[in-house]
């Protein structure tokens, strides 16, 4: 076995990744598709780990082609729709967001909508602009000052009066195409969420915080 | 930095700051995402880099998820069956990894290191299997139980040799490679199946497996050599 040494005492017991010319195995298989080097066209110890190595780089090339040739070797249509099918179950639909502005005083609303539909309404909206790709985001009820509630007068405390749509802050993190002028379109993406927030759920984005993460080339 | 509406003068940009050990060049870039359907005609699908595929997949985009199942099937697929030898024992493998990786993905810290973590989860599962099935065979042998699938007269582009003598040859150093390397200790084997039929790196392997990446590196060079061993002694 040509690996262990052509010399008539193998150079050491303790490192068998050593040849006998004192070559690491690991600097031969580094070497072994270059043409052999001055030492490896003279050193018998090197040539035989070449040739030996040389097989087992051949071979693994030969089963890894033809393992990504195998269809055998592809997860079935079935198989791909079970696990999707899983997936989409267990879709985490998060908070619920109430869609009426919450008042001290007044009943709990019970409208909502859930974070999931507002992620997913936030990237196809994103989507339809070139030049940005949406990626994480997250929603929340804006912060407001709070009320005063030892003020008088009737005119803090009207539950009759019509609620009003609730107000969000949006958290949208993107990466964005390096020729992409920042500037524009962030105001072009706020100006789309905001309208489609309004439009397809009746709830107002009041905030809309963008974070530039990344770059990508397209 | 956020750039809240209407707080600051103009909004600045920077690369994303993780720069992980394990993040894995993006070879893969291309997702095709479909996309709105708001237009009255389909418009085309957005193509959308695998950082952002797995960000929205953590949100719970299973469109995104799907991309990224579609992409890395084939892949631990292979690994798993050269780990397992065993093609429904791989995919039932490659099934629990997706399933797993769903329900684990928003805790993903950097999406730039899906690929090593899939490998990661893949590769721990495929050891598990591998690990009960020592237990029920216990004393009996330390090789596999099974018989090797041998590929004979399944075509593949390493065996469309015109020369009939040396496309036996090839075959036949092929289902020698198998053979030994389905008798390799498990954890070697991950080791050298990764590193060399995955081209991951060190680091990326010692993340998969949970050990040093100077173990990660003699359990490879072990490998090679008995592997070499092995070749040299069938021929």
């Amino acid at each position: 076995m040509a690996l262990t040494g052509t010399t008539p005492t193998p150079p050491s017991q303790t490192d068998p990744n050593r040849l006998g010319c004192g070559r690491s195995i690991d600097d031969v298989w580094a070497r072994v598709d270059l043409p052999p080097d001055p030492h490896e066209q003279t050193c018998p110890d090197c040539q035989a780990a070449r040739h030996d190595l040389g097989d087992l780089a051949a071979a693994t090339r030969g089963v890894v082609a033809a393992d990504k040739a195998d269809p055998a070797l592809r997860l079935n249509s079935g198989v791909i729709t079970g696990i999707l099918e899983i997936a989409r179950a267990e879709v985490r639909r998060g908070r619920r967001i109430p869609m009426d502005q919450p008042r001290p005083g007044a009943a709990r609303d019970e409208l909502t909508v859930s974070e999931q539909t507002l992620a997913n309404l936030i990237r196809r909206t994103s989507d339809e602009i070139d030049g940005l790709e949406a990626r994480r985001s997250a929603v929340a009820l804006s912060k407001h000052e709070p009320l005063n509630e030892d003020a008088p007068g009737p005119e803090t405390r009207q539950p009759e009066t019509l609620p009003a749509p609730a107000e969000i802050t949006v958290d949208l993190r993107i990466s964005v195409a390096p020729t992409t002028a920042i500037p524009a379109l962030t105001h072009l993406l706020r100006d789309r969420l905001r309208t489609a927030v309004e439009l397809e759920v009746g709830i107002t984005a009041t905030v809309i915080n963008i974070t530039v993460e990344d770059i990508h080339h397209v | 930095m956020n750039c809240a509406t209407g707080t600051g003068p103009g909004q600045e940009y920077h690369r994303n700051p993780h720069s992980s050990v394990l993040a894995v060049p993006a070879a893969r870039a291309d997702f095709a995402v479909s996309s709105s359907p708001v237009a009255g005609t389909p418009s085309p699908p957005r193509v959308f880099s695998e950082a952002t595929t797995v960000a929205r997949a953590q949100d719970g985009d299973t469109d995104a998820f799907e991309q990224l199942v579609r992409s890395y099937e084939a892949d631990l697929f292979r690994l798993g069956f050269r780990m397992l030898s065993d093609r429904g024992e791989a995919q039932d493998a490659v099934q629990d990894t997706f399933v797993l990786a769903w329900r684990r993905l928003p805790s993903l810290l950097d999406p730039e290191a899906f690929r090593a973590w899939i490998y990661q989860l893949m590769t721990r599962r495929c050891l598990n299997i591998l690990r009960v099935r020592v237990r029920r065979h216990t004393g009996v042998s330390s090789g596999p139980d099974f018989e090797l699938e041998a590929r004979a007269g399944r075509p593949g582009p390493a065996r469309s040799t015109t020369d009939p003598a040396a496309a036996a040859q090839t075959n036949a150093m092929q289902d020698c490679l198998t053979a030994v390397l389905a008798t390799l200790p498990p954890d070697q084997r991950a080791c050298w199946v990764l590193h060399e039929m995955h081209e991951l790196t060190y680091p990326a392997i010692a993340y998969a497996i949970g050990v040093p990446v100077s173990t990660v590196r003699g359990r490879i060079a072990r490998a090679r050599l008995q592997l070499a061993k092995g070749m040299t002694a069938w021929r």
